[in-house]
């Protein structure tokens, strides 16, 4: 029966993009449960974000925040199917169904698995920086064992937020790596590491501010392969590679920025001593 | 130059999208202002170091001091808005240093022709700035207000400048005209890196 049912949404999905699903599905839906206005451009309600973050889709002309809105709701039902189907067009049918809406309504988006993958990642990012805003992790004093707890807590945080769906991660990473998706994959990371280091208290305003983004991110990245093939107790292997990492960094920036000074000054030292073997030291 | 431009258009994607900052129109607009008024302080760091002594010496460490505040504002607008730094910080850092301290050496004349040529370039983009943000009502009015202070202090400078006896630098049309061709180059890159 299942099987049958399967098939037979195949083929309806495949019918529906061959006639242009897209346009086709909006009046369906106005028409449906919800009572919002369908124009859609209208809508002064749009994104506050006016970055897109969901918005992966290249072709959406702008303005479409109801679609975007539905398309929203979908992933979120999505994510609790993910174990069951992994990261595919399944899922978001499954997802789909269950808010009423007809399966084949993944043909809204371009590429289901990975729209869900990114709203996922995009989605911890926000509540990993709603945690830190709202200070339920502990904001670092000056000192530097503090600072280290702090990324070190910040960044488990956002590894936990995996754990549901660990099995399936490497089967996300896969699609998120994909050519087209890797540039707003790769937005979403530096979000993560740009939210984290500005509440770590990170205020540079030179070229510190982004060898401390991209060291971060390395840290998160390999963390996160770290922990997919971890098999200790309670993940206790990764946490102290997270740990090791994060007190590395810490000392490796606070190495640059000595060596920086240092570097400033043989520069004025050697410059003064050039214009003294010159005899221009008129002006002083 | 289609390689260029698709790698800066990358290097948007990547560090231009985050939930919280500010959104892409002030963003390039602090950075690239941040940028300038950099290279404005270290333009008058060079020509301090070279002309410090000389008679034009208090007129240049006065002009300093208000662009040192200047660096100073963009810096906390910065840091406020989660502004993404210029990438280019120790180019701008090194370039101005060397431009002042360059024209610097070429006599006190030709430093004020530099300063001329800067401020003159300075005071369009500001007005440009200043343009759009009076047409956008959504806009913030303190920003707008620091920025035509600025402005005005930017011109004032140029003035100076003149006073000064720009004008009567060697090669002084050939001078400016380079310098302004580069500070606009500089503007263009810095919105976007």
């Amino acid at each position: 029966m299942c099987n049958i049912k399967m098939n037979n949404d195949k083929e309806t999905c495949n019918f529906a993009r061959a006639n242009n699903f897209r346009s086709a599905f909006r009046p369906n839906v106005c028409g449906g449960s919800t009572s919002r206005p369908c124009s859609g451009s209208g809508d002064p309600n749009g994104n506050p974000n006016g970055s897109g973050q969901l918005a992966t889709d290249g072709n959406d002309v702008g303005g479409d925040s109801y679609e975007k809105d539905v398309k929203t709701k979908i992933l979120q039902s999505s994510l609790q199917h993910v174990p069951r189907h992994g990261w595919s067009r399944d899922t978001v049918a499954a997802g789909a169904e269950e808010l009423g809406y007809p399966d084949t309504v993944h043909g809204l988006f371009r590429d289901p698995g990975a729209e869900l993958a990114l709203y996922f990642y995009s989605a911890s990012n926000d509540s990993l920086s709603r945690l830190l805003r709202d200070g339920t992790l502990t904001l670092p004093t000056e000192s530097k064992a503090e600072l280290t707890a702090f990324l070190t807590v910040a960044i488990k945080t956002r590894l936990l937020m995996l754990q549901p769906y660990l099995n399936q991660w490497p089967q996300a990473i896969a699609l998120l790596s994909k050519p087209s998706n890797a540039p707003q994959a790769l937005s979403n990371l530096m979000t993560l590491v740009n939210d984290v280091c500005y509440y770590a208290g990170d205020r540079s305003i030179d070229t510190r501010w982004y060898t401390r983004r991209i060291g971060l991110a390395t840290i998160y990245k390999s963390s996160e392969l770290h922990l997919l093939q971890d098999g200790s107790q309670g993940y206790d292997d990764t946490w102290k590679f997270v740990r090791r990492a994060v007190e590395e960094c810490v000392k490796l920036d606070t190495m640059l920025e000595s060596n920086a000074q240092l570097a400033k000054d043989v520069v004025t030292a050697s410059v003064s001593t050039a214009k003294n073997i010159l005899g221009l030291t008129w002006n002083r | 130059m289609k390689m260029v431009l698709q790698k800066i258009t990358f290097s948007r994607i990547i560090f231009q999208r985050g939930l919280h900052g500010a959104n892409k129109k002030l963003d390039s607009l602090i950075r690239v202002n941040h940028a300038g008024e950099l290279g404005a302080d270290r333009i008058y760091a060079g020509q301090m170091a070279v002309l410090g002594n000389s008679s034009v010496g208090p007129k240049i460490k006065e002009m300093w001091e208000q662009e040192k505040v200047h660096r100073h504002t963009f810096e906390q607008l910065i840091t406020q808005n989660r502004v993404r730094p210029s990438l280019l910080f120790p180019l701008w850092h090194c370039a101005g240093y060397v431009l002042g301290a360059g024209t610097a050496l070429m006599g006190p004349k030709a430093a004020m022709a530099c300063t001329v040529a800067v401020e003159t370039v300075i005071v369009e983009h500001y007005n440009d700035q200043l343009r759009d943000l009076m047409n956008d009502p959504e806009s913030d009015k303190e920003l707008l207000e620091t920025i035509k202070k600025f402005r005005d202090e930017e011109q004032e400078h140029h003035d100076c400048g003149i006073d000064h006896g720009a004008e009567q630098a060697p090669f002084y049309d050939a001078l400016t005209k380079v310098i302004k061709t580069g500070c606009k180059v500089a503007i263009e890159v810095a919105k976007r890196v």
